[in-house]
Formats: structure tokens, sequence, C-alpha cells
């Protein structure tokens, strides 16, 4: 029995010492779902959006990042809400359009590619088959095509105006 | 029996264990470092004043203006105004030669970049960072050496500026107001020393309009930061200032800056201090024959704040509802609009790109015309057969600039007055006049037609050197889609292969392994069979 219990503590001991899935950095998880995640061209995906492909353009920064700058045709869903937003025909709904089918491509972006890389994990777990990563993010965007990026002035001033239609007593 | 036995024992080590050994052993070998070259390096000098100048009573008169205070000076140090007078911070020009184009004269005084165009025209802004007193227009006298403006350099109390807008001189009591006074010149006058970080960066830390906007790698965050963003400068470090490596003789500061300079001369390396062999290492002592220290050392710049990566002008000039000019900034608060500039694109923590380099530039010059779309303002010289170049890390700063359509020029622009109604682009934004005007004071014909073309320049990176466990490791370039993938006048190992080579590599190695089993097996059998 006493052989026993110096066996298990050993063994606990061993594995004690091994890297634990709590002690990574967030470069650790970047550079383990690069290995898993497919990355694609700002010219590759100008290509896509000139061609009759269904696709998603998702930039997942902030929105107080993404007013200040994105793709044309972009949609806003930033990496904390995404799981939750991703299959939400509320979310898409408003945003104008229909909800991507997990077999349509999807590309991501985000400032330099490192959130966008976990995102696109993220939604591969989810069943999503073609997931692609923008290379550089929306800095390689905005260097190849600084003729073709949007900006919505609107929410940076503050967001639409609020009309007060009447009522009250 | 017994003696075949042993033969068959020696057999199966030789067969099976020589190729292990041999193996091991140039692992060995290739892994061997050998004792480090010990280098004596002074990191940092002692700038101790030999002198109090609080003490010497010329210094404690009541100036009335700097050019007073630059006599009393002289009337000391005697001879040092011809040496500014021969450097290029005094003539903003320096005659160089260029291959191709023999001994021409290069410097801000007649060069143009894609950032403001350039200075000469636009003396009140511009010329703010002359080491002169008040170079607002042409009539300013080089050969005066009242007008040597000592204080900028040596300045120790950070107290004296040059004011904006008034081409290198500090403010007076007519110009005073309250983002610029009155220097206290006594009190200035009587507390100078050798140049600090911040008499350097003054100028060279915010060319181009702000703060990293041209250089990437030379910003304010150099006056006081990490291990992280420079090793050399970190206060946590060694702290150094820019004249520990930009030694000086004679007013001629050592180094060299290739957007407005050319030849292979005057320049600071590494191995100064650092030696040709400092890495302990054959094989990554080797790399100093083709590869700059700086590609590996310097791995991304920017560290600290982003820098300008494109500017276009052509969508400048756009104002509000009431003809004022207006700005946007990007997601990281950096303006990316600018009515008086244009649309930017700014980045932070940047991968440079990387070109053969053998210390000589070839420039666009003012009486160039336009060749070739982008138009490049300065060329980097270098290329793999020539043995004096190094791959080196640089900064391409890219944009549209105006150009004269009819006579296919580069055009300089009038871009600062001091009021409206002057023909400056940046209060009247009026194309047409600015270009005229800028032309006109800059000598160069004009033909009244403009438009915009693509424009590029090439920053070598110095600076923001990182600590040596964040190097490049070997495979960022020797990999296939690396950082040197656009870099293809070499073979680099790693990167670059033939698939028939492979395939005949691979199978010599398999052909090897079956030739060791097949021996292997053979002697069991022949040890059986004798048995």
């Amino acid at each position: 029995m006493k052989r026993l219990f110096v066996y298990i503590s050993c063994l606990a001991a061993l594995m004690s010492c091994q890297t634990q899935s709590g002690n990574l950095s967030v470069d650790d998880m970047v550079a383990s779902a690069s290995k898993v995640v497919t990355y694609t061209t700002p010219a590759d995906l100008m290509k896509t959006m000139e061609s009759e492909e269904i696709f998603s353009v998702i930039d997942v920064r902030q929105s107080n990042e993404h007013y200040h700058g994105f793709i044309p045709g972009a949609v806003n869903i930033p990496r904390g809400s995404m799981e939750f937003n991703i299959g939400t025909e509320a979310f898409w709904e408003a945003e104008g359009l229909y909800v991507p089918q997990k077999e349509e491509m999807l590309f991501l972006y985000c400032k330099k590619g490192k959130r966008s890389t976990l995102a696109a994990q993220t939604l591969m777990q989810m069943g999503y088959k073609k997931v692609y990563v923008l290379e550089g993010g929306w800095k390689n965007w905005e260097l190849t095509y600084p003729d073709f990026c949007d900006k919505n002035l609107e929410m940076l001033a503050g967001g639409p105006a609020k009309h007060d239609d009447g009522g009250g007593c | 029996m017994k003696n075949q036995f042993s033969k068959s024992v020696m057999a199966l080590l030789v067969s099976l264990l020589l190729p292990l050994a041999v193996l091991l052993l140039t692992l060995k070998v290739a892994a061997h470092k050998g004792t480090p070259d010990v280098v004596d390096v002074k990191l940092k000098a002692e700038h101790i004043s030999s002198v109090d100048h609080s003490q010497f009573e010329i210094l404690q008169q009541d100036f009335e203006t700097p050019h007073d205070v630059t006599a009393a000076c002289l009337s000391c140090h005697t001879g040092r105004d011809e040496e500014i007078m021969a450097t290029a911070h005094w003539k903003w020009e320096r005659e160089e030669e260029i291959p191709g184009r023999g001994v021409v004269s290069v410097g801000k005084k007649n060069l143009l970049n894609n950032f403001c165009t350039g200075a000469n025209g636009n003396n009140g802004s511009c010329m703010r960072c002359h080491i002169g007193l008040g170079w607002k227009d042409k009539s300013f006298d080089f050969a005066d050496n009242r007008n040597i403006d000592c204080l900028v350099c040596h300045d120790q109390t950070d107290t004296y500026f040059k004011q904006k807008g008034q081409g290198g001189m500090p403010a007076t009591a007519e110009t005073a107001n309250s983002a610029y006074q009155v220097p206290d010149y006594p009190y200035v006058a009587q507390n100078v020393g050798l140049p600090k970080k911040n008499n350097c960066g003054i100028c060279h830390f915010y060319g181009g309009g702000g703060n990293n906007v041209k250089h990437g790698d030379l910003e304010e965050a150099l006056l006081s930061c990490t291990k992280e963003v420079d090793v050399h400068m970190a206060m946590d470090g060694p702290d150094m200032a820019c004249i520990d490596c930009h030694t000086t003789e004679r007013h001629n500061i050592m180094g060299k800056l290739y957007s407005v300079s050319s030849a292979n001369t005057n320049r600071i390396h590494c191995d100064q201090c650092h030696t040709t062999t400092p890495h302990n290492d054959k094989v990554l002592d080797n790399h100093f024959e083709k590869v700059a220290c700086q590609t590996c050392h310097i791995p991304i710049y920017a560290k600290a704040n982003a820098t300008k990566l494109y500017w276009d002008w052509s969508s400048a000039g756009l104002t509000d509802d009431h003809g004022n000019g207006y700005s946007e900034d990007d997601a990281d608060g950096n303006h990316n609009y600018l009515s008086i500039k244009g649309n930017f694109v700014w980045d932070d923590h940047v991968k440079p790109e990387y070109y053969w380099f053998n210390g000589t530039v070839d420039h666009y010059l003012s009486s160039d015309t336009i060749t070739e779309v982008p138009v490049k303002i300065n060329s980097l010289f270098g290329a793999y057969r020539d043995s004096t170049a190094k791959i080196w890390p640089v900064k391409v700063h890219r944009g549209k600039q105006i150009y004269d359509t009819g006579n296919n020029t580069l055009i300089s622009l009038k871009l600062w007055a001091a009021e409206k109604g002057e023909g400056a682009f940046w209060k009247d934004f009026d194309w047409d006049t600015a270009a005229r005007l800028g032309m006109e004071y800059n000598n160069r014909p004009y033909s009244g037609n403009y438009d915009f073309i693509a424009s590029e320049v090439y920053w070598p990176i110095n600076h923001m050197v990182s600590p040596k466990e964040e190097t490049l490791s070997c495979t960022e370039c020797h990999s296939r889609d690396g950082r040197l993938a656009q870099l293809n006048d070499f073979y680099l190992p790693g990167r670059d292969y033939n698939k028939s080579v492979d395939y005949a590599g691979f199978g010599l190695i398999f052909m090897t392994l079956i030739g060791i089993v097949a021996h292997f097996f053979g002697r069991l059998v022949a040890y059986f069979k004798n048995r």
C-alpha cells in the first residue's frame, strides 16, 4: 500500500511538471491555431469579392476599431461575440443579410491577423468548413488596396441622430 | 569458432555503429562553439563638461537675440563656425558621387520626397529643423557665422525651442504665444553641453510633420524606452545617447541618412563595437558576409508608436461645409485623413521589407523627368553578385504625389504660408497655385497641368535593435514563404529547391539506408551460415 502511494505521488509530481493549457501565452495560442487555420492574401480576397462566389467578410475587431476603417461589405462581429452571432438569424437580419451556411466561404480579419486566427479556429470547431484568415489583417488590406476602404463616419460621430417623435401629454 | 564470432560482432559494429558515430561526430562539430571574442566595449561615454559655463562673464549678459549668444560662443570656441559651415547639417546639401551620374549635389535643399514633397519654398515651417537662425527665404546668409544656432544642439535645459512657422527662429517678444515663449538666453547659454537624445530628436524624431512619420525606427519613445524597443538606448540598459554611436569629429557627425545622401562614406557600422565575428558561432558569423546585422537584429520597427507607410496626396483638399479643413483618425488614434495632406496608412510593429544594399543610393533629382511608375524617389544600389552588398531591412514609404503632366516631372509644392491668400495649399487648398508658386521658388518649369502619380522612397532601418532573444530565427528567412521570398537573385537554403535535385538527394539517402540494412543482413546470414 505504501509502495502504491509512492508510485501515485511520483506520477502526480511528474504530471504537474507538464505544460498545462492554463499556462499558454496568447502567442502560443495563436501559433497553435495558425497550424490548423488557412490564410489568404488581399489579392485572393479581392478576386473572390469580384467573383460570383457566395462569401462573407467578417471584421472581428471591436466596433470602435471597425468604424475607423474596414473592407467594403465587411460585417463587424467582434471576436468576443463571434460564437453567439455567427449563426443567429436576428443578427444577420439586422445586417440585411442571411445567415451564412457552414459550407460557404468566410473571410476573417482583424488589425494584423492574430485575433482573426483565434476566431477562425473557433468557427472551424463550430463546423464551418471554408474559413480563411486575411494574412496581415486590416493593415495589409489598407496598404494593398488603399483606395478600396470604407469608414462609418456616422457611427464615429456618435451614431444616427436620435429622433423625438413626439408623444407625451 | 570464437574468432569467427568476434569477427562477426566487429562487422556488426562497423556496419551499424560506425555510421552512427560519424553522424554524432558531425553534429558535435557543427554545434561546437569556440571561445567568445572578448571586446572591450565602452557602451556610454561620460558626458561631463570640463568647464562650468555659468562662470563665464560673457555668458552672464542679457542677450537680446540668439545671434548674440552665437557670437559669445564663437568668441571662445574659435574656428568652430568653419567646421559647422562645412557640414550637411548647415548646407543641407553635399557633393556626392552617384554611380551613373557622377558628382552631384544632393540634400534637403534640392531633393524631392513623397512626404511634404520638398522643403525649399516652405521655409517658415521646414527650416525650423535647420541648424541656422531664420532661413526664411533665399536671402538667408549662409556665410554669416552669427546665423549658426549653437543652442538647438547644445542646450541642456530643455527650454530652448525654435518656434513653429518662424524659419528656425525661437520666439521673440512679437511672436511669443502660449506654446512658445522667448527663451531665457543667459540661463540656456550658461547650461550647454554635448547633445542629448532630445537635442537630436527634436528634428530627427518628428520629420515629416509628426512623431515617427518618416523614419519608423527613430521616434520619441527612444527618449525613455525599454530593452524590447532598443537595447542600446534602453533606460533599463546602457541608456546610450545618439552621439555614443554617431561620434563626431570637428562637428562632422558620423552616420548616413539615405533619403538625402548617396555615397558609401561617413557611415557607422555595428562591427565597430561588436566585431565581425560576434556570435561565437561560425555559421552565424558567416552571415556577416551577405547579411546586415540589422536584418536579424531588427525584426520589427515602429515598436512603440506607428509610422506612416502610405500617403495619398490626391485626396487632399476636401473641406467641410464652412470651407475649413478637417481630420479623421484611424482606430489607433492616428490621423488617416487630413484636408491639408490627404489619406494615410499608419502601422506599428512593422516587418521590414528586404533589399540588397551596398551603401550607395540614387535619387530622383529635381532636374529629372519621370521614367518609371511608381517613381523611385531614391533607389538602393546592390545585388547578390555585388560583393559589397548585403541584405538590409528597409522601410518603404509609398504614396501618390502631384506631378506635372506637361513636363513629366514631380512638383515641388508651396504648402506653407503664414496667412491665407498667399497661395499655400495648406491655407487656400488650390492645387494649381500651390504647384506654380512652389515650382517658381525652385526655379523649375511648370506647364500648368497636373495629376497624381505613385511613388516610393526607401529608408534603410538601423535603430530599434531587439534583445538577442528576439532576433530572427533561421526559418524566418530559410523557408519557402519566409521574409526573403522577394529577394530571388540567389540560392537560399531552405527556401529554394529543385524537384529533380530533391528527388535525387532523397533517392541517394534511401539507397544508402537500403545498402546499410542489406549489408547488416548479409553479415547476419554469413554469420549463421559459417556457424
